[in-house]
């Protein structure tokens, strides 16, 4: 099995791009972001970003960069490992989808209409010999660059697997385009990289899922996502995290939307031991509009830390966030949520609401929500973050009616997360995540 | 003789250190309808709230029976399970839990037993025909954005569902315009029947052209100062709660 050596050098990035046999160009790229990591310092608890959120446990240096998957490209997803098959819900009516076991993409699918549409879905490694010239404008160039932090950087150096979404001007994709990343195996550091570029007028609905089993041993997903919206494109995009619970899952996903477009995106943060997860929004097209929603639900030890960014450049632009957080038993949720408006900013319409549910006594949240405004006529610019517990009338109303207090408090929860919830177009993923979510609440300790 | 269904006995409550019951007696049997009236602020909610077990209120003295038990010391959901029903003067907002699913649930932990998908449905129409209900109320989040009247039809509808043996009406009335009344005050008849006690709560005797209680009590400042029938409600509605309070001044 094809394999680097453990940890990180210049070597490693330089071995796994011969690995991949890959143009000058990109090796170029990779070489690139590792000198860009190499001279960013290592995030503390001192760096503004990463105050409430340590990594200083996660030994980089014993995780291995690259791992090929365990089993060979298959056509059939009836021949994926047994684990895997019921997290692909098949059966359900679905534009396209990609596998990826470990570092790599096992399995690729899209519908015949897609294709005849003209949609490239592919795996990214295979987009870099088919679509060169796209991947090499737009990969780690404008929207999410190696600068954009540590971990990026290590990403831009070390990426493997992912996927290459493109729509032509005008297509409307109308099945959603899926991606599953499953990661299996401990000791596994994966770099997962989603591109996505919608040109002018287009519409997608795009839902990429994580999972692993838990794991015996360390591992980290770095994955990055990058998004493109034309002038008028439409994206839904739906994130779902369920990794295990040894996981360090240190992400970021970064969408730039021209004039009119409009993105809807839903992060779900279920699994992991530590996240932390930039979720930006960059609206550089005037009239853009960003709705950002989130649901995360903490148990155990999980630590969540999200960093989002609703970064307001064009005129008239809106942008709307929404997180609910639950936290249970020691389990701590960050959410440093910046709307930054600039100067050219005029007409901003910008609202952020982070609400958090504490359901265990240890449990907490911290919500930070600064604003940073340069523009001096703007339409509205709002913040609003809650901290509570299970409300006591809530849960006497739903005992009166023979509900366990338990029970009563499921039920809250469960309520607290459904209005985001059903709003996701793929019924079998809904029903999953209330699965996880039942789940979770089933082993509540008081 | 049978024991009675429902029996207070001498029911002193507290919120915050305050006294707001100062000693109740009152006993429901089955098949019985009495009506509680009594100007704002006289603890009509409080007691509603004290006999389903709201944990808020402190009972300082006393006893509450049901079915010849002490139900006190029981908390809400096991008194709910053993018959005691509570319709809410301001029913809570559940919100993301739609009204179908929530009944569902209540059925199953107060029957003890998952209801069948096709019976419980069924059940559930009849009853929301019953109470001039649209199907569609079902599929919406529980009292969120409900209209007064849908609250208060609702609550109905989850004793029209749970159909315990003793209920508690806080004010099913208030803010109903003449068909919702109507229909709920129809709901009540058709479900109270010989097996149920039903305590009602009520500022006005509007509801009481309706529903003919078997017994009528006048609450004021925690005390029950007077008992008698239909009779003493139109008196009240005539003289208003002020000649109580001359009264029990003197
Ligand atoms: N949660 C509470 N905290 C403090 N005081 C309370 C609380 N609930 C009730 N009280 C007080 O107890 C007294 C009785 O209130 P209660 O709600 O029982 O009256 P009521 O008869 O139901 O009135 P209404 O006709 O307005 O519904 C009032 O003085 C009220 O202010
Ligand atoms: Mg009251």
């Amino acid at each position: 099995m094809k394999q680097t050596a453990k940890g990180f050098s210049r070597q490693t990035v330089e071995e796994l791009s011969s690995l991949c046999d890959e143009p000058a160009w990109l090796r170029q790229r990779r070489l690139e972001a590792w000198r860009v990591y190499e001279a960013t310092p290592m995030p503390t608890l001192q760096d503004e970003d990463w105050r409430r959120t340590d990594i200083s446990a996660l030994a980089l240096d014993q995780l291995l960069p690259f791992a090929e998957a365990p089993c060979a490209q298959v056509d059939s997803i009836a021949h994926l490992p047994q684990d895997l098959r019921p997290l692909l819900d098949v059966g359900q009516p679905e534009g396209g989808l990609l596998v990826q076991h470990d570092s790599q993409v096992v399995h690729l699918s899209l519908a015949e209409e897609a294709a005849r549409q003209g949609v490239i879905f592919t795996s990214l490694q295979g987009a870099v010999r088919e679509q060169p010239d796209l991947v090499q404008r737009y990969f780690m160039t404008r929207c999410l660059s190696p600068e954009h932090g540590k971990f990026a950087a290590l990403h831009g150096a070390l990426w493997s697997g992912g996927a290459f979404v493109y729509v032509p001007q005008g297509v409307e994709v109308a099945l959603p385009l899926r991606v599953c990343q499953w990661l299996a195996r401990p000791g596994l550091a994966v770099f997962p990289h989603t591109l996505i570029v919608l040109e002018e007028g287009s519409k997608l609905t795009f839902i990429a899922e994580q999972f692993s089993p838990e794991l015996d041993g360390q591992a980290l997903s770095c994955a990055a996502t990058e998004v493109y919206l034309q002038a008028g494109a439409q994206l839904r995009h739906i994130s779902v995290q369920q990794l295990g619970q040894q996981v360090y899952n240190l992400g970021a996903q970064r969408h730039l939307l021209e004039e009119d477009s409009r993105l809807d995106s839903l992060i779900i943060g279920l699994g992991g031991k530590l996240t932390k997860l930039f979720v930006e929004s960059v609206l550089e097209g005037a009239g853009a509009n960003a709705q950002m929603r989130g649901v995360v639900f903490g148990g155990d030890d999980q630590h969540f830390d999200h960093q989002t960014l609703q970064e307001h450049i064009a005129p008239d632009c809106t942008s709307d966030l929404l997180f609910k957080v639950a936290v249970k038993d020691r389990a701590m949720s960050v959410h440093l949520g910046i709307v930054r408006v600039h100067r050219g900013g005029r007409g901003t319409d910008a609202g952020q609401t982070v609400r958090n549910l504490i359901l265990s006594q240890g449990a907490k949240a911290h919500p930070i929500l600064p604003l940073e405004i340069e523009a001096s006529d703007i339409r509205r610019c709002s913040h609003a973050a809650t901290v509570g517990q299970v409300d006591e009338n809530q849960l006497f109303y739903l005992m009166s009616r023979g509900l366990s207090r338990q029970d009563a408090e499921r039920l809250i929860v469960d309520g607290f997360f459904e209005p985001v919830l059903e709003t996701i177009p793929q019924l079998s993923v809904q029903h999953r995540l209330r699965q996880a979510v039942g789940e979770k609440l089933g082993l509540a300790t008081p | 003789m049978p024991q009675p269904l429902f029996v207070i006995e001498d029911l002193h409550v507290s919120v915050e250190g305050k006294e707001i019951l100062k000693g109740v007696n009152l006993t429901v049997e089955r098949g019985q309808l009495h009506a509680l009236m009594g100007p704002n602020g006289s603890g009509k909610s409080t007691l509603a709230h004290t006999l389903m077990g709201n944990p808020h209120f402190q009972v300082t003295q006393g006893r509450v029976l049901l079915k010849g038990e002490d139900i006190l010391s029981l908390p809400p959901d096991e008194r709910a399970r053993r018959g005691m029903f509570l319709a809410f003067q301001y029913p809570v907002e559940i919100p993301g839990v739609k009204v179908r699913h929530f009944l569902r649930m209540a059925v199953k932990a107060s029957k003890g037993e998952e209801p069948s998908v096709t019976d419980f449905r069924r059940q559930l129409f009849e009853k929301m025909a019953l109470l001039e209900m649209d199907r569609s109320f079902s599929e919406r989040y529980v009292n969120e954005g409900f209209s007064g009247g849908e609250k208060k039809r609702n609550e109905i509808l989850q004793l029209a569902m749970l159909q315990p043996e003793m209920a508690v009406l806080d004010e099913a009335d208030s803010g109903l315009d003449i068909d919702a009344l109507r229909a709920v005050a129809n709901g009540i008849n058709k479900l109270a029947g010989p097996q149920m006690g039903m305590l009602l709560i009520t500022h006005y005797q509007r509801i009481l052209n309706y529903v003919e209680p078997h017994f009528v009590h006048v609450l004021f400042d925690g005390r029950i100062v007077r008992s008698g029938g239909m009779e003493l409600a139109q008196e009240l509605e005539a003289k208003g709660y002020d000649w109580i309070a001359g009264e029990a001044a003197v």
